[in-house]
């Protein structure tokens, strides 16, 4: 499922597309900027947290947003641990979470429509469908784990992360095709 | 009008060794309003299509329209946009367009396909006839001198299929060229042409391909 605007009167909904898409882009930067440790963990986590309060929408819809990233964000922070430390692999999973969090946030609150016209988007076309299409392919890679996960499960394989990675990089990719085909496939004049 | 010349396309081998030919130095002038492609499974028609519609390249030249849209025969892999509205909306950007008439066009489209009332929903939630409607409509959307449809009905139920079936038949509809297992869809175009391991072996009336096709598959 691509993750999709869904209506509301919260006070997200009513912020311009161009606040919201800098303050994203303002958050994701001090969050990666901070030193790693139990003060950053804390912070990524209350930023997720946060994020989904104010995004005032029911929570089921941001919760299950959640859940579809979390192998990721566990898979990120697993390798993080495995590379740099327990510390370093906890505080990169908690910023990575709260990314994933702002992202899904940004695209239930905001119309795609409007992230394309909002500063500086609106200068370029290309930029704009390039972030447009980074937004919605978020919660697809996600839906694609999953369908991976649970296709593997149901032939009766026991969870491996070895061998979840090949089909979904696969997947992805193939997805990636999709979406290029799908784009030229619209009314532009001839390459 | 559709000038084919020597077009030829070429896929790595299964045992990776060499190349299969998947198009063979296929031919054609095409000059009706609609024209059908069939032919077997396998045998190339989606390949040409694709190469017609600047979707896949090709050894040879090959001149077409300047506005293609491409109609897949799977409508799941169509939609770019998380919702319906901001699907049709894409069509209509880097036209010079203001946001307003962006959005008074989509509407306008949107009930011109009778798909206002999902306007908000999310595009992957749709049925596959759904997506379908949604596809043509924002193919048509983006004004196409040409129509590529590549067994656009496949998918679908018999409403749905005769929904697609009469806008791409309209008389306001734009020029086609229609890959399709549908014989009796395939008749009523034009012209047809007939695809055969990667070959071009037959064009003319539409029926009289048919006809022949219809024959080689006693």
């Amino acid at each position: 499922m691509i993750s999709a605007f869904v209506t509301g009167a919260g006070p997200l909904h009513r912020l311009p597309a161009t606040l919201k898409l800098l303050a994203f882009a303002a958050i994701s930067l001090a969050l990666v900027l901070l030193p790693a440790g139990a003060w950053s963990f804390a912070v990524g986590l209350t930023v997720a947290a946060s994020a989904i309060v104010a995004a005032w929408l029911p929570p089921r819809i941001l919760l299950v947003d959640t859940l579809r990233v979390l192998p990721f964000v566990l898979f990120i922070a697993a390798a993080v641990w495995w590379f740099q430390g327990i510390e370093q692999g906890m505080t990169t999973g908690s910023r990575v979470l709260a990314i994933f969090v702002l992202a899904s946030v940004l695209t239930r609150t905001t119309r795609v429509e409007d992230v394309l016209q909002a500063w500086p988007l609106r200068l370029s076309e290309r930029l704009g469908l390039a972030v447009a299409l980074t937004l919605t392919m978020i919660p697809v890679l996600s839906d694609l784990g999953r369908q991976v996960w649970l296709a593997q499960r149901s032939r009766g394989l026991r969870p491996s992360l070895r061998r979840w990675l090949m089909p979904f990089i696969v997947l992805s990719l193939k997805h990636a095709d999709d979406v290029d085909d799908a784009l030229r496939a619209r009314v532009r004049p001839r390459e | 009008m559709i000038r084919v010349q020597g077009a030829s396309v070429f896929a790595p081998s299964p045992d990776g060794r060499g190349s299969v030919t998947i198009l063979d130095d296929a031919t054609c002038t095409l000059a009706a309003r609609r024209t059908a492609v069939v032919g077997e499974n396998g045998s190339g028609k989606s390949t040409l299509a694709r190469v017609i519609g600047g979707l896949i390249k090709s050894e040879g030249s090959v001149d077409a329209p300047e506005r293609i849209g491409f109609l897949f025969s799977n409508p799941g892999a169509q939609p770019v946009m998380p919702t319906v509205q901001e699907d049709v909306a894409l069509s209509f950007r880097g036209r010079g367009l203001s946001r307003a008439e962006i959005r008074e066009r989509t509407a306008s489209a949107l009930q011109e396909h009778r798909l206002t009332d999902l306007a908000e929903h999310s595009c992957h939630s749709l049925s596959s006839g759904q997506q379908q409607r949604l596809a043509l409509c924002a193919i048509l959307a983006g004004e196409p001198e040409l129509v590529i449809a590549d067994e656009p009905t496949s998918f679908l139920d018999g409403r749905h299929r005769r929904i697609v079936r009469d806008r791409l038949f309209a008389d306001n509809a734009p020029d086609l060229l229609l890959v399709t297992h549908d014989l009796e869809l395939a008749s009523r175009c034009d012209e047809a042409i007939l695809v055969e391991a990667g070959r071009i072996t037959m064009q003319g009336p539409a029926d009289a391909v048919v006809a022949t096709y219809e024959k080689s598959l006693e």
